[in-house]
């Protein structure tokens, strides 16, 4: 690696940084302008209803909710430093803890369905760009327009009502053996694909229509060949820069199909942990998207030019036009 | 009247390549459009056609036809012969048996043609091994040799690298080279030059006829410019709104040219010799080579010891990351006079337009215009100063804002100088449209709807539109038709004589220089080589590289 690429790797991870301290901050400020209070979850939690003000004291002391909210929030985020993300008001148990044993089932799901997507939005794109068929092609792009616009929680109920209720095929809830997988993991697909499926039949279309494709055609190559070895490469550039908006749409496909099919995993935790004001959960778990968000698109930015020959990384913004 | 006259190999019989009464119409839901009409034409084995025609002549249908290549629901009439073999209602199937293989395809652009994620190596090798299958023992090597056939050095390197790192000349050699991996016994040559820089398009030229005439290819040829055509073919064939209007050997044709449309592309070609004395405007004082340093009021823009530097990736030119697109450049334009900045691509001919453009702030030395040094002009001085000097593009496409009618976009300078009230600017703008000769009837038009030249004239009455001193125009005529080039040009000429104005005109084609310009500088690799009047330049070059731009025009013998 020269010097101007660590240098530049240097800067990205300062921007990680950035981004990181920013969507912790940004979900602190939101969460306390909500008007609600802390410790009547915390009371609610412990079954202490009906606690006198004296206990009351002695809890906000204990969460240290007691003190000013910018000490409150030095506080945490020096903690969140040393790796402690807190304790839930909602559960008394340590935030990385209940994150930590819900996490598995979670990336289970949405590895599979940003796999399946891939799979899907690959294969509708190849389709269209192989097929001479005009009829055809016009169906295959009108999949992912009508999709990428399909709520996907009614989706989920759709596919629960017909392949639980109606068919029996499959369980409509619950987190035993693969079966219970299925419906989530298509549910979360939907949206992955949908985005990934329409840049993809762009890509390759305005491959197919550049000239070096003619080009390859008027040297013989058959139809094949040139999607395979000229048209997927170049078509599928511009898809790639969006798989950390994929990633981050499995982060709300997550809390949503997690809710419909009841399955305990980080998208539920998010979702019960908003509802009940459970601050540090929702710290915790907005921390560990953002950085999987960031993780994403660094990883995405170094592995660019490996695909695309005519990026280079560069460390100044000065660029001979 | 194609009989007798093949003067080469006569004794093959079956001509390589015929095309008896062929029309082809292209059908979509909206309308019809038959590109080309009862078009009949052959090549003889071993020799060269040159089809000649401007945009919308019908030829790239006749390219994509001799390629298989139209699109799927285009009607085809006529007979049309590969080697004696029928291909007019041929199958995807039978082209695919006939692609690179009996015919190969010199493809426009090289900047386009080839695929930027595969290196030069692989890209070559698809094609080899796809065409000599399994007999080609090493395909590495016979993709080395091809390489080293069109004259790249060091073919081993080449084929390591991607398209983005070779030169347009190389890549072009490139597309050669891929032609010839099949082994043709025909090539077709789209516009195989017009994408580069004039001393690299004859070093183009020349390999291809060659390598065309040592292996005894038929080359058809396809070109806007009829000067290359004179140049390299053994026939020609001219064509005018789908039809093939003339043909016969090059030298009858340059002779007796029987059409009016062929006698004026002729007489369009861009001749050097011609000088243009007849302008007479030239005092003694304000000649270009009068060696005053003094920044009087006759100057225009003067360029004092221009130095701009970029950082860029390492290479040749920028041995430590740091490229000299200007090195130390002196150079001045005088008032109503025009000032010819000609260079070959990477001169830095762009880079001195965009500074005297306040566009971009040169690394030393400074920039000043009409009085003005660029460099101590900020905010509003700056833009009041701007109101001055305006800027008429190289592509008029892509210059004018598509979503904008012709009258938006003509009114737009007026508005942000603040012109009058709205009925004052309307008269200006109907004024402006006048003057660079279009009917008022564009006014409602949008970009997509004009042709080429008449977008260009709409950039010019916008350049006009706040009665600038000083118009900088880059490479003006370059994207457009010959016939159309010739218009503007003259407009061009009209516009500076009854409005006073001093041009400063990038281009690459010395040809179009000598037809507008009054002075010449001539940049290479950064640097001001030769700089004087136009008629001591071009007629008298003092320097080597001068003369070498002037041997490559086509069309010179």
């Amino acid at each position: 690696m020269t010097k101007a690429n660590l240098a530049y790797l240097g800067r990205r991870l300062l921007q990680a940084v950035v981004v990181l301290w920013a969507s912790y901050t940004l979900t602190f400020i939101i969460l306390h302008l909500l008007p609600s209070d802390p410790m009547q979850t915390i009371l609610q939690s412990r079954g202490q209803d009906d606690a006198s003000a004296q206990e009351i004291a002695a809890l906000a002391h204990q969460y240290g909710l007691d003190r000013p909210v910018l000490v409150q929030y030095a506080a945490m985020m020096l903690a969140a430093l040393h790796g402690d993300l807190g304790v839930s008001y909602m559960q008394g148990e340590s935030v990385s803890g209940l994150i930590a044993s819900r996490l598995g089932m979670t990336l289970g799901v949405s590895l599979l369905a940003i796999a399946l997507a891939v799979v899907v939005a690959f294969g509708l794109a190849f389709l269209a760009a192989y097929t001479r068929h005009p009829a055809l092609r016009g169906l295959l792009g009108f999949v992912p327009n009508v999709t990428i616009s399909v709520p996907i929680f009614w989706v989920g109920l759709l596919l629960m009502q017909v392949f639980s209720f109606s068919l029996g095929w499959l369980p409509a809830m619950g987190a035993d053996g693969w079966e219970t997988m299925v419906l989530p993991v298509v549910t979360m697909s939907i949206p992955p694909a949908a985005l990934l499926g329409r840049m993809l039949m762009n890509g390759f279309d305005e491959a197919l229509a550049s000239p070096f494709i003619t080009a390859a055609r008027a040297r013989g190559l058959g139809r094949g060949r040139l999607v395979l070895r000229h048209v997927v490469k170049n078509g599928s550039l511009p898809a790639f820069t969006v798989l950390g908006m994929i990633v981050g749409s499995t982060v709300t496909g997550a809390i949503v199909a997690e809710t419909v099919f009841s399955r305990q995993g980080v998208g539920m935790l998010i979702q019960q942990s908003v509802q009940a004001q459970d601050i540090p959960v929702v710290q915790g778990c907005v921390l560990l998207a953002a950085a999987a968000f960031v993780v994403i698109n660094l990883a995405v930015d170094m592995i660019y030019p490996v695909f695309d020959p005519r990026i280079i990384v560069r460390t100044a913004g000065k660029e001979r036009s | 009247m194609n009989a007798a006259n093949g003067n080469r190999t006569e004794s093959a019989g079956t001509p390589a390549l015929e095309v008896a009464d062929v029309s082809v119409t292209y059908r979509t839901k909206r309308r019809t459009v038959e590109a080309v009409r009862h078009v009949s034409f052959r090549a003889d084995a071993g020799s060269v056609l040159a089809i000649v025609g401007e945009s919308g002549s019908g030829k790239s249908t006749i390219v994509n036809a001799l390629l298989g290549l139209l699109p799927q629901g285009t009607d085809v009439e006529g007979r049309f012969l590969l080697e004696g073999r029928d291909m007019t209602h041929a199958d995807e199937r039978d082209w695919l048996s006939v692609r690179g293989g009996l015919i190969g395809f010199v493809p426009q652009d090289p900047q386009s043609s080839l695929d930027p994620t595969m290196r030069i190596g692989d890209q070559i090798a698809e094609i080899v091994r796809l065409h000599r299958g399994r007999e080609a023992g090493d395909v590495r090597a016979e993709s080395l040799r091809l390489l080293a056939e069109v004259g790249i050095d060091d073919p081993g390197l080449r084929a390591r690298q991607y398209p983005h790192e070779l030169s347009g000349g190389l890549k072009q050699r490139v597309l050669i080279a891929q032609a010839l991996a099949g082994d043709p016994r025909i090539i077709v040559a789209d516009e195989p030059t017009s994408a580069l820089d004039v001393t690299v398009q004859k070093v183009v030229l020349d390999l291809l006829a060659s390598l065309v005439r040592r292996r005894g290819i038929t080359l058809v040829m396809i070109t806007h410019d009829l000067a290359v055509a004179a140049d390299r073919a053994d026939r020609i064939l001219v064509m005018l709104h789908g039809e093939a209007i003339e043909q016969n050997d090059t030298a009858t044709l340059l002779a007796h040219p029987s059409r009016d449309y062929t006698r004026r592309l002729l007489a369009l070609v861009p001749k050097i010799d011609n000088g243009n004395g007849g302008d007479g405007a030239m005092a003694d004082g304000a000649s270009a080579t009068d060696g005053n340093d003094g920044d009087d009021e006759r100057t225009a823009v003067s360029w004092l010891d221009v130095t701009r530097e970029y950082r860029a990736a390492v290479s040749e030119r920028a041995p430590h990351g740091v490229l000299t697109a200007v090195d130390h450049v002196s150079l001045k334009a005088y008032r109503g006079r025009t000032l010819a900045i000609v260079g070959e691509s990477g001169s830095g001919k762009s880079t001195l337009l965009s500074m005297a453009l306040a566009l971009n702030k040169p690394t030393s030395g400074a920039v000043r215009v009409l009085g003005d040094d660029l460099g101590a002009l900020r905010g509003r001085a700056l833009r009041q100063a701007r109101r001055n000097f305006q800027l008429v593009q190289q592509n008029p496409f892509d210059s004018l804002d598509p979503s904008l009618t012709v009258r938006q976009s003509i009114e737009e300078p007026l508005r942000a100088f603040g012109y009058g009230t709205a009925a004052r600017r309307e008269v200006r703008v109907r004024e402006l449209v006048d003057r660079v000769a279009l009917p008022q009837t564009v006014l409602k038009a949008r970009p997509g709807e004009l042709s080429g030249g008449q977008s260009q004239r709409v950039a010019i009455a916008r350049a006009l539109a706040v009665e600038p001193q000083l118009v900088f125009l880059d490479e003006p005529v370059s994207a457009l038709d010959v016939s159309v080039q010739d218009q503007i040009l003259r407009l061009l000429a009209g516009l500076q004589r009854d409005l006073g104005l001093t041009y400063v005109f990038v281009s690459h084609n010395l040809a179009v220089v000598s037809e507008i310009a009054d002075d010449v500088a001539v940049m290479c690799r950064g640097r001001l080589v030769e700089y004087g009047t136009v008629e001591r330049v071009l007629r008298h070059p003092a320097e080597a590289y001068t003369r070498q731009l002037l041997d490559a025009i086509p069309g010179r013998g």
